[in-house]
Formats: structure tokens, sequence, C-alpha cells
């Protein structure tokens, strides 16, 4: 943790009590307790038992992921999380259960050309790769040049061999139109559904970086979309907790968009975690399903 | 990033060292390009559908080897590919010396190999190449990907 004592301002305690009226003890209560430690397994190296067997040989212990076979919860581990042999050979990634979502929804198959808009450091793109099972492209933009650097380090770690990594604004992309059967586009953000993961986030709460990063996002989402092609899937997802940049955000897409409609996320365990206002959406809350706080929505092109 | 597809007698010549070195034939699906001047990496046919030269490519595809006058080096993705198949110049490493090369420590061990680069699978899989020095094995693996401490 960077920050010893989680500070919420006042202004943050107005906010998130506007949004869950009746929850927000729990809720700050939440971001008070670590994040549940897990891990996913790169089953183009290595199968999760088979992992999970050497792993076990040397004290650790795990719990399953509901959702996800492929990925683990640690419950007992004797060293840390990065400081293994296994993970300097790839066989897995050290990634939030929340994070592992979005990949999952826009579920790309081998053979297609998939945009990965603001991909580093590279979970969901390794994740993507390995569903992919290395056929097809994807393209992983970032645009800060060094965290290119951790995106390229990951993915060769990981034996992505299906990447391309451009650096660069992602709105560039609106240039290319109809040039991706899928996008994911993992917005950057102000990333208050990470607070327990970095106290430090709650005491830069400030509606001016919301309203900042939501028109950031808009730009993004407007430009993406135009490089989607017809029938195609985006899936937008930030891990912050604001409406404005996430319902809001797709709530004003929409109707600026007529050839973009919203699809219902059907994922096993979040059928009671949706978006406000915006049933069709996945909306994590760190104190009512213990992950990080995550928004997730998907769009499909007519 | 400038990338050249390599010539045919330079992909002929990897694809020789590939077979003399470790006896691995190298899939005819691998497509060879420099990435910079001395890194040989394998591109997807599929990448050159995209309008590459308007998308500020830093780098695709994974990066196979380093390979420049006499040098010829795998990656460590590399050498976890040829090592799946090679037939010769991979040495069998514990778990201990695993460890040691992999925090940057040479280990002292026979090799009994000729080839100067060779393939060092411990029980857990390959961890890359190592350099032979007959009684030695030099540690090649990049500061970056090496464990600075064990808590």
């Amino acid at each position: 943790m960077s920050s010893k004592k989680p500070v919420f301002k006042d202004s943050f305690k107005e906010y998130f009590e506007s949004l869950i009226p009746g929850e927000l003890d729990k809720f700050i209560e939440s971001c008070k307790k670590p994040l549940l430690e897990s891990i996913r397994v790169n089953h183009l190296k290595i199968s999760p038992e088979k992992l999970k067997e050497n792993l076990s040989t040397q004290g650790w212990e795990f719990a399953p992921v509901p959702f996800y076979g492929n990925a683990l919860i640690v419950k007992k581990r004797n060293a840390s999380l990065g400081n293994t042999l296994e993970h300097c050979m790839g066989h897995y990634y050290v990634q939030e259960q929340s994070s592992m979502i979005p990949p999952l929804v826009l579920n790309p198959k081998p053979g297609e050309v998939v945009l990965d808009c603001c991909a580093s450091p590279g979970s969901k793109t390794t994740q993507m790769s390995e569903m992919m099972n290395n056929e097809g492209v994807i393209v992983a933009n970032d645009m800060g040049l060094g965290r290119v650097s951790i995106l390229s380090a990951n993915l060769e770690r990981m034996g992505s061999e299906n990447v391309i990594v451009t650096n660069g604004d992602g709105n560039r992309f609106g240039k290319y139109p109809e040039m991706f059967d899928k996008i994911l586009l993992d917005a950057p953000c102000t990333g208050y559904g990470a607070i327990r993961k970095d106290w430090s986030i709650a005491k830069m709460f400030n509606p001016k970086a919301y309203r900042f990063l939501a028109n950031m996002q808009k730009e993004l989402l407007k430009n993406c979309w135009k490089a989607l092609k017809p029938k195609g899937e985006m899936v937008y997802s930030t891990c912050t907790l604001t409406k404005e940049e996430n319902e809001d955000n797709i709530s004003e897409f929409l109707g600026y968009n007529p050839d973009a409609k919203i699809a219902d996320i059907a994922l096993k365990g979040f059928e009671n975690q949706r978006g406000i206002d915006l049933k069709e959406s996945i909306r994590i809350w760190p104190h009512r399903i213990d992950m990080e706080g995550f928004f997730i929505a998907k769009l499909v092109k007519k | 990033m400038r990338y050249n597809e390599l010539r045919k007698r330079e992909a002929d010549r990897i694809k020789e060292l590939l077979m003399d070195t470790y006896g691995f034939e190298m899939p005819k699906s691998w497509k060879l390009y420099y990435l910079g001047k001395s890194k040989v990496w394998v591109l997807k046919e599929e990448f050159f559908s995209l309008p590459l030269e308007k998308l500020n490519v830093e780098t695709m595809g994974f990066y196979l080897c380093h390979q420049e006058y006499d040098i010829f080096r795998l990656s460590i993705y590399g050498a976890q590919l040829v090592g799946e198949k090679a037939t010769k110049n991979v040495l069998e490493i514990s778990q201990k010396e695993a460890w040691d090369l992999i925090r940057g420590f040479d280990i002292d061990k026979e090799t009994g190999m000729d080839a100067t680069y060779i393939i060092l699978k411990s029980p857990i899989g390959i961890i890359g190449v190592g350099k032979n020095h007959k009684t030695k094995i030099l540690c090649q693996i990049k500061k970056n990907r090496r464990i600075r401490n064990l808590n």
C-alpha cells in the first residue's frame, strides 16, 4: 500500500452516498480491505492443474475463480507472486479477478482482428492472445512509450505471438474505418475501483479529474467505434466507479450512435452486479463482490 | 520501428543454424524479419493485411533470436519453442541451478556439449539459453527478466 491510512474526503463520501444510498459505510470498509490475490494460468504453456501441482509442492494453496477455470485465487504462498520461476517462465500472470472479465465478455476468437486500445501492461492482451490460441491478430496500443516497453516484456514472457504493439494516441484508430472485428477499450480512468490496491487513489478524489477523463473516454469511444467493422463488437471497461466515466458515457454514446446497441452481458455469478440505470452492463462494487471495482459494457455495431 | 524481411540466404542460414545446433526443423510458417539490426523476429502473414506503416509499430510477433556474424542466441521464448522439439544441446539442470540462473548467477556444471549457447531445461520447463564454457554456464537472462530478491 502506498498510503499508510486511507483518507476518504467528504466529497468522496457525498459522491458515493448519492450512487449507493445506505451502503457507503460498507463500501468504505471494503476499500480498506486488501484484494484477494489471483493469477491467470497461461494455458499456452501449462495447464491449470499442472501449475497448481507445481506450486502446491512449494506450499502454495489455491481456491478456484468461480467464473473462469483458467484462473486461481492464491490463498497461501511462500514467495511474492512475481518472484517465482513459474512467473519468470510465463506460466502465469498476476491479474485481479475483475480485470479478467472484459476479455471474457469480448470473447475474441482465433483468426479475428482485434484492437486492444489502451493495452499496457498487457494483462488483457495476453489473456486475449491465449483465448485466440495465438491465431489472428491483436493490435495492442498504448500511448506511453515506457508503458509500451512493459507491455512488450509481458507479451514476450507469456509467449503471445499474434500481437502487434503500437505506440500512440488511441484516437488515431478513428482514421482506419472498419478495420477490426472486435475492440477492447479499457479506457484510462480515475481508478477509484482500485483503491484496495492503492489507498492514495481515494485521497485524489476530484470531480474535475473524473469529468476530464470522461471527456477523454468519450473521444476514445467515438474513434474506436469508427474502427469497428459492421456486426463487430466492442467492450468498454474501466476500473473506476464514477457514473460519469461509465454508464453516462455509454448512455450518451448510444444516444448519438444509431448504429450501436448495447448487448446484455450474461456472465455466471454477475447476474446481480448491474450498472446504474444500464442493466445490460456489469458494475462491480467491492463491498458487494470481493473484487476490484470495475465497469464493463458490451456494444454491438449494427 | 523498421522491419525488414530476411533475405532468402539469411533465412536459410537461421534455418540451418537451428537444425545444426539443436536438431530443430524450423516450421515453414515462420516468416523471419529483422526488427532493428540483429534481432530476428517471427511475424505472422496476417499482420501484413493491416496498414503497418501508419500504425507506429513498436514490436510484433515474437523475438526468436539474436543473430549477428557468428553470434546466434535464442531468446527465452525462442528457446522454449525450439527446446520442446530439440534433439541436441539441451542440458537438464536442477531447480536450484535454475534459481541461480534466474537470479543472474553463473553455474558450475560440466556440459559435455559443443554449442556456444545451450538450451537449459529445468524440472519446471525451459528457462532460456546459457553460454557454454564447458565447466561453467554463464547466465544469459536479461536483467529485466531476473528475480532480484526472494521475498
